[in-house]
Parts: structure tokens; C-alpha cells; sequence
């Protein structure tokens, strides 16, 4: 018995100690790798991406003047199109989608021509720019899960409009979905810089949300840095289903105003 | 006399209804903004304008900077073409000093400019293109179109995909000086050393002519260092290169000073051509452009050229000329209202002759690709040794439409 014990010990350090060395230097390539993707994401930042965003990041590119929705400023670390909880960092994922598809509406283009491993060393470098990425307290990320969705159905939209009313987001996105409520004049995100709340009635005005899927993803996980807020722990996932068949009827201009044109939906 | 003021108020009333009526139509942007889903302000400063990312798209092959794009535009949807039409009324005033008799006159008149077409892409890996063809209105019901400029370019032989670093390119095309005449704000005065040519032929450095060029784009180099050297056989092409030729070279630095872009552009333009006379020209021009941002908001942007330039045989005469230009533009609003202004002058030593030309504007975009503009220029020709002295006021009111 000892001398198994003594041969499954060994046995065990052995294990143990080829996994420390696998490990060791697996880490070891990984890091060599990414840093050899960052300094190509640096360059192709340089190219692609700093004459808006700013050679040092902050957003503050020289073309950002001339353009009224600002670009991102990467040193803070905020990020509005995530899959993640409110108030966390963005997955690579999120930053590729973002880079590969631009954002409808605003000067941020598509990049889908780019190689995808340029893509990826632009969101390796972009996350060397702002310490909250390699801050450990950060991590893990908790993703958000897209349940199943309720049918797009004038049920739902009708509990959707309920919802619209009774959480008050016509306070900003106004009673018809125009982005003209009460509010909307005084809209500022977390810079202090004025933001015009979304007109949901205009499909080409809409950034990211442009599916069911998408709108509820933005419920879910709010947009950091600015005053919409997740209602991930306030409605229920029906709920914010609803809601988001409603949004997506008012950008497709199936407008319901106090319920009055539901009849024309089929 | 009186009646000149009441048909412009007129006029000008008809322009800002035009416009309004335009603005709810314009649901279209034009070529690339369509094809890459972003507002022409991606890059225009103010459209023709071009921003850094602008220039970066331009050098890169009319393809996004960092991408060097394989689909061919037949594959691309939607189609690469896009039309730019700019009315304008013109309200001209002209005083004439000969032998000190002074005679005067007005004109108005509505310049309905015709319709621009534009087509550019990709049309594979490391091939693009670019065409501009205008449609001229030449008389009631008369329509002329032509071929403004065409060109074919290899686009990032050299270096990593996407970064410009070396270009080839071939046809009719202008050269890339710093200041190209067809992107800048003024609208209805000519730069005036652009236009420059006592030979009366047909070499002018800023004018499309048919050439071969090597160019390209480091941005490694501090904030990016820009070249281009080309062989040209004149504007019109066919003409044999004994007697019609010039030979380009531009180096151009930027720097960002607190991310302000501050540029500094040296240029040579030099050959010859067959002057009206029928002897050939000797002519060279060359000079230096600076282009700077203030660092601190941002919104103005100052831009300075001069030019030197030798002609070795005007009418069995040397003749030098000195001139250059002075432009502000000032960004009020983001993507909306812009003030501008510029001032040019020329100096012909031999002839003692002097012009003088200052020009301000204001601009307002109803939507990117929707604005309008009026401007007030002034221009001052003055030969002694003619005795003639030309005072030319032009008033202009014109919209900008891009589809």
C-alpha cells in the first residue's frame, strides 16, 4: 500500500508538474502572440482608426470635430454596444462586431474588409488603451443570455406599449417614439456631452437595435455611459421581449398612438 | 438698376424653396457614404473638402483606410454611381478703367451648372477606379457630356494590405498637390496661380491631364508622409511628348499638434509645351503649401500656398511670376453651417501686372448631402503697363445636391 502510495504520488507530482510546464508555456506563446497583435493593431489603428478615435485614443481624432456624434474615447473604457451586464466591459466579441459591422447612423463604417485577424489585433490594441481592461476585478464578464423570443404578435406589441408607458420611456424617446419627450433637451451622457435621445420611429436612426433580438439585448444590458439603463433586475424577460416588439413595430412605422391604429395590424 | 436688387431677392427666395423642397426628398447620399453606410461628414470637412480620413480613403484607392478590398463594384450593392448637380445665380458687377475711361456693367444670371456623374470602386484586389463625367448644358434643350476624369489605380503593391504605402496609377487625372482645385469650399473664384498660363497652352498643374503617376502614404512617418511623381503629356492628351510634357513631384509631411493636423506640402511642376505662338515654352512652377488646425478647438483651419513660376518664352520674353493664396475656414456648426473665406493674389514681374481677389462664403447643409451657400467675391486686375484696370464683384447663390 505505501509503495503505491508512494508511486501515485510521484505519479501525481510528475502530472503535476508537466501540467506547470505546459501551462508555462502555453501562457509564454499566447503572450508572444499577443503582443505581436498588438503592435499590428497599433499600426492599423494608426491607419484606420485614429484619424476619428485619436492617436492616443481619446477620441478626439482631428475629423471628431466635424462630427456631431463624437467618437469613442477608448481611454475611459465605456462602451455602449455590449453583451454584457451593465456597467461591464465589453467581450472581444462585442469590440470585433462593432468594428466588422459598424454602427448604422453615425460616421463609424464597416470594416468587413479588413482581414478578420486585423480586426482582432485593433481590439487587442484598443484594449491596451484603458487600464480597466487589465484590471482583474473586472473579470468574469457575465454575458447576457438571449432567452427565447415571444412572437412578434399584436398581443405583444400591445403589452409592449404598456410597458413603454408605465417605465416612463417616453420621458425621452417622447409619446410617439420621436425622441422628442420632455427630457430629450436635456439628455447628457456620463461626459456631459448633449445626446439626442433615438427616434424610434426612424429604422435609419437606430444604431445597433434594428432586430427583436437586438432591441432586447440593449434592454438587458443598458448603455453604459449614457442615461439608458438596463432593465435587466427591473422587468421581466417577457416584459422585455414585449417591449422590444413594440420598438421594432415603431421603426417599422406600424404606429400605435394610445392605441388607436392597433386595428391596422395584421 | 433698381429692379437688380427685387429679381435677386426674387431669385434668392426661388433658391431657399428649391432647397427646402430638396431637403424632403433627399433620402439618398451620395456614392461612397451610400456604399459604406456613414455621412458624408466621414470625409468632408465640409463636402468637397476633405477631412484626414478622407484623404486617407482617397490615397488608399477610394476604399476604406486598412482595407484593400477584392469585390468587384458588379458584385457590390448598391450600384457605385452618384450625380452632384450645384445651380448657382450670379450677380456680376465689372468696372473697367482703360486710358482712364471708366465703363461699367451688370449681369445676372442663373447658371444652372449641369449635372456631375460620378462612378468609382473596386474591381479587384490591388485595382480600383475612378470616373467623373459631367453633363454640360450648352444652349436651350443642348446637353454635352464629357469626360472629366478617368484613371486606373494599383493600389498597395508594397507594404502591408490597406496602409497606401505604394500606388500606381494611369489617365486622366489631376495631381495631388495639397490643395487640389476641386476640393476646396469657394465655389465661385478660381484659385488664380492654379489658373496661370501666359502661354495660352494647355499644361496647368491643377488641371486634369493625362498622366502616369507613382504615389503613396506612409502613415509610420510621424502622421503620415504623402508623395506622388508623375510624367504628363498636357491636359488633353494625344499630344506628342516632344513638345507638350511636364514631370511632378510633391512631398507632403502631416503632424497632429494636440491631434490638430499641421501639413506641410512641396511641390514641382516643370516641362514644356507648345505656346500659342508656336514656339515651345520652357515653364516650371513650384512652391510650398501649409495647411494648419487650430490645437486648441479645432474649428478653424487655416491653409496658405505660394507658387514661383518661370516661362522661358512668352512671345521671346522670360517671365516670372509670383502668386499664392490665403484660405479660412471655420466650422460653426458640426455637419451643419460653416464660414469661409480666401484671399489669392498674383504678381507678373515683367508686366507689372498684379490681381488681387478676395472671396467670403457661408454655407448651410440642410442634410449631408443638401446646402447651400452664398458668397461675395472681389477681384482687382491691374496691368499698367496696359493702362487697364478690371474691378469684377461677384454675388452667388447657389445650392449644393448630391444623390
Amino acid at each position: 500500500m505505501k509503495m503505491k502510495t508512494k508511486v501515485g504520488k510521484f505519479t501525481a507530482l510528475v502530472a503535476a508538474f508537466s501540467l506547470s510546464l505546459a501551462l508555462y508555456s502555453c501562457a509564454t506563446s499566447f503572450n508572444g502572440s499577443d503582443q505581436v497583435s498588438v503592435a499590428r493593431g497599433k499600426a492599423v489603428y494608426h491607419e484606420a482608426c485614429a484619424p476619428c478615435h485619436g492617436d492616443n485614443g481619446d477620441g478626439s481624432g482631428p475629423v471628431s470635430v466635424s462630427l456631431r456624434t463624437k467618437p469613442r474615447d477608448f481611454k475611459l473604457g465605456v462602451y455602449k454596444f455590449r453583451s454584457t451586464a451593465s456597467g461591464e466591459l465589453p467581450t472581444n466579441y462585442d469590440l470585433l462586431r462593432t468594428i466588422n459591422s459598424g454602427i448604422y447612423h453615425t460616421a463609424m463604417p464597416s470594416f468587413a474588409q479588413m482581414s478578420i485577424a486585423d480586426q482582432y489585433s485593433v481590439v487587442e490594441y484598443i484594449k491596451t488603451l484603458s487600464p480597466a481592461f487589465s484590471d482583474s476585478s473586472q473579470y468574469p464578464l457575465d454575458t447576457v443570455r438571449i432567452s427565447t423570443p415571444i412572437p412578434y404578435t399584436l398581443n405583444s406589441i400591445e403589452r409592449g406599449r404598456e410597458v413603454y408607458l408605465n417605465m416612463h420611456c417616453w420621458s425621452c424617446h417622447g409619446i410617439t417614439g420621436e425622441g422628442n419627450g420632455p427630457a430629450a433637451p436635456t439628455v447628457t451622457d456620463d461626459e456631459g456631452h448633449h445626446i439626442q435621445p433615438t427616434n424610434l420611429t426612424h429604422y435609419w436612426d437606430i444604431k445597433m437595435g434594428r432586430s427583436p433580438q437586438k432591441i432586447y439585448l440593449i434592454f438587458s444590458t443598458g448603455l453604459n455611459g449614457t442615461p439608458m439603463p438596463s432593465y435587466a433586475q427591473i422587468l421581466t424577460d417577457k416584459q422585455r421581449w414585449d417591449l422590444a416588439n413594440y420598438v421594432y413595430s415603431l421603426s417599422h412605422k406600424d404606429r400605435f398612438y394610445d392605441g388607436k391604429q392597433l386595428s391596422n395590424m395584421h | 438698376m433698381r429692379l437688380v436688387p427685387f429679381r435677386f431677392a426674387i431669385l434668392l427666395g426661388f433658391a431657399v424653396a428649391s432647397v427646402a423642397v430638396t431637403t424632403n426628398q433627399a433620402g439618398a447620399i451620395p456614392l461612397f457614404a451610400r456604399k459604406y453606410h456613414v455621412s458624408c461628414f466621414r470625409c468632408h470637412t465640409v463636402p468637397p473638402v476633405l477631412n484626414d480620413y478622407g484623404r486617407r480613403f482617397q490615397i488608399n484607392g477610394y476604399q476604406l483606410p486598412g482595407t484593400d478590398e477584392s469585390e468587384p463594384i458588379w458584385a457590390q450593392e448598391p450600384l457605385s454611381l452618384s450625380f452632384v448637380f450645384y445651380p448657382s445665380f450670379v450677380s456680376a458687377h465689372t468696372v473697367t478703367t482703360t486710358g482712364g475711361i471708366k465703363t461699367s456693367s451688370n449681369e445676372l444670371t442663373f447658371q444652372p451648372s449641369g449635372l456631375d456623374l460620378f462612378t468609382a470602386g473596386t474591381i479587384a484586389k490591388h485595382l480600383s477606379y475612378f470616373l467623373a463625367a459631367p453633363i454640360g448644358i450648352t444652349g436651350p434643350g443642348q446637353y454635352s457630356p464629357s469626360i472629366e476624369t478617368m484613371s486606373i489605380m494599383f493600389n498597395n503593391l508594397a507594404g502591408p494590405d490597406g496602409q497606401s504605402n505604394l500606388n500606381f496609377r494611369f489617365g486622366r487625372f489631376r495631381l495631388w498637390n495639397t490643395f487640389p482645385d476641386n476640393t476646396t469650399i469657394v465655389e465661385s473664384a478660381d484659385y488664380l496661380i492654379y489658373d496661370y498660363n501666359p502661354a495660352g497652352g494647355t499644361l496647368l498643374i491643377a488641371d486634369p491631364q493625362w498622366a502616369a503617376s507613382v504615389y503613396g502614404f506612409f502613415p509610420q512617418i510621424l502622421d503620415g508622409l504623402r508623395y506622388e511623381a508623375a510624367v504628363s503629356d498636357g491636359t488633353d492628351g494625344g499630344d506628342p511628348l516632344n513638345s507638350n510634357e511636364a514631370n511632378f513631384l510633391m512631398l507632403e509631411q502631416t503632424a497632429y499638434i494636440d491631434n490638430a493636423p499641421f501639413r506641410l506640402g512641396l511641390y514641382y511642376y516643370g516641362g514644356k509645351e507648345l505656346a500659342v505662338n508656336n514656339v515651345t515654352d520652357n515653364m516650371n512652377r513650384y512652391g510650398f503649401a501649409v495647411e494648419a488646425n487650430d490645437p486648441w478647438t479645432k474649428r478653424f483651419d487655416l491653409s496658405f500656398q505660394y507658387m514661383s513660376a518661370t516661362d522661358d518664352n512668352i512671345v521671346g520674353i522670360k517671365q516670372t511670376m509670383d502668386g499664392g493664396f490665403l484660405g479660412l475656414n471655420v466650422l460653426i456648426v458640426p455637419e451643419k453651417f460653416f464660414i469661409y473665406g480666401r484671399y489669392d493674389f498674383v504678381d507678373v514681374n515683367q508686366t507689372s501686372e498684379k490681381q488681387n481677389q478676395w472671396t467670403g462664403g457661408i454655407r448651410y447643409h440642410f442634410a449631408p448631402n443638401v446646402g447651400a451657400y452664398a458668397e461675395l467675391s472681389y477681384l482687382d486686375d491691374n496691368t499698367p503697363a496696359a493702362g487697364s484696370d478690371t474691378k469684377t464683384t461677384l454675388t452667388t447663390l447657389g445650392v449644393l445636391v448630391g444623390f
